[in-house]
């Protein structure tokens, strides 16, 4: 018999005390919500989850340009991380760590993809031109409105000329120049060397500015 | 610095990575060449650009429900890991115990023994025990409205469900549900349909 025996996984104990919720802050502090999870505390992984998922979520979204498998995918590698917080070590930060994850977890399933998504979720549902803003489970967006005019079009081509990268030149741009890594950031996220993230992403860039010339030009 | 740095030294320059003594050598050298300077403030608004434009965080649609789902996999794989046996300590020993000489045999016999007795005693009344699935978690019951409050009731023997909704606004007299739901197509009911005397109307 063979078995590898099983990673130990995060028990889940009651919470300790009521965490505040303060989506988007700053992961300064998530080492004492990490270490609270660490020992069991679901509130605190709720906590952790509810500062990331945005960053998590846009960088999946970027990736594979799919909305309805992003949702699920950023709640995969939120799960993924969950199981593996024990052997979590703060060597990184967290958000770099989950990046790491989101990573292996994207690849993964872009290796594996069904050529018809078999998930409860349809692209339809997320249409945010179908959802009532004035409604009170209307998804929120940090951009304004108005901004989010003002830049829809060139974001619509950005997207488009990121898609047409390979996806380790794509991600290279996402986390560099969409959610500002630092190259040994990337590097640990990607799981390669210095070297490879820089010249990725060189050529990555280069690659966008041909693919958006008559952007540069008329700016 | 008087030589050209190295090209792990300059990328990081490029992107403002550099920090102290390794930044004041790199900003000493780029003073004697202007296109390098040049090519740091096209990074420079590069950069500004993709992050004006591209949103560096996005919330998911359904936030709280996305929350909710991870910590309901989270709650099932603690109840499968409860429900899974405990790991057997020293399984390579008990392998090769079982693989010796005198054991095959034994253990053989047994298992027919055991055959034998559980085919005399399959058939008497009340022999049998049945293993209800335990430990099968709840299903997720998600209202996207705060205001209103789902219940879930299981049935006693699993096959049925109730699902109550507790603060669901009024639905006003004045709504056509003709709109929402409408069968345009009468023919199935047409062709079903039957005379006062029950017999089937003639289309």
């Amino acid at each position: 018999m063979n078995k590898i025996p099983r990673p130990t996984s995060n028990p889940v104990t009651g919470p300790l005390e009521p965490v505040v919720p303060q989506a988007g802050a700053e992961s300064d502090d998530d080492s004492v919500l990490v270490s609270r999870a660490q020992s069991g505390d679901l509130r605190a992984y709720d906590e952790l989850v509810i500062r990331h998922r945005g960053r998590i979520f846009a960088m999946v979204r970027n990736m594979i340009h799919n909305e309805a498998d992003a949702w699920d995918l950023a709640q995969e590698v939120f799960i993924k991380a969950w199981n593996a917080l024990p052997r979590f070590e703060a060597k990184a930060r967290f958000s770099t760590w989950l990046f790491r994850i989101a990573h292996n977890t994207v690849y993964d399933w872009t290796r594996k993809r069904r050529p018809e998504s078999a998930g409860e979720l349809n692209d339809e549902i997320f249409d945010r031109e179908r959802i009532d803003l004035s409604a009170s489970t209307a998804p929120s967006e940090a951009e304004a409105p108005d901004a989010s005019l003002q830049h829809g079009e060139l974001r619509r081509k950005i997207e488009a000329a990121l898609a047409k990268l390979s996806p380790e030149h794509r991600e290279a741009v996402i986390l560099k120049d969409v959610q500002g890594l630092s190259y040994k950031e990337i590097a640990d996220a990607m799981g390669c060397t210095l070297g490879t993230v820089m010249s990725r992403l060189f050529y990555a860039r280069q690659k966008l500015q041909t693919l958006l010339k008559d952007e540069y030009e008329t700016r | 610095m008087n030589t050209k740095p190295d090209d792990v030294m300059l990328a990081l320059w490029l992107d403002d990575e550099l920090h102290g003594e390794e930044f004041a050598a790199m900003e000493a050298w780029a003073a004697a060449h202007p296109e390098q300077l040049a090519a740091r403030e096209e990074t420079r608004a590069y950069r500004a650009c993709m992050a004006g434009v591209m949103p560096r965080e996005v919330e998911p649609p359904y936030a709280d429900f996305f929350n909710t789902r991870i910590r309901n996999a989270i709650q099932e794989s603690r109840v499968a890991a409860a429900l899974e046996p405990a790991p057997a300590p020293a399984a390579i020993i008990r392998v090769r115990w079982w693989r010796s000489a005198w054991l095959m045999p034994t253990a053989a016999a047994a298992g027919m023994a055991l055959a034998f007795w559980g085919g005399t005693h399959v058939n008497r009344p009340g022999g049998l025990i049945s293993y209800a699935p335990t430990g099968t978690p709840a299903p997720l019951v998600y209202t996207p409205d705060n205001e209103v409050k789902a219940n879930y009731f299981p049935g006693r023997n699993g096959s049925s469900t109730v699902i109550v909704l507790d603060g669901v606004s009024a639905i006003p007299d004045s709504t056509d549900f003709r709109e929402t739901a409408w069968n345009s197509s009468t023919s199935e009911i047409d062709s079903t349909a039957s005379n006062e005397d029950g017999a089937p109307s003639a289309n």
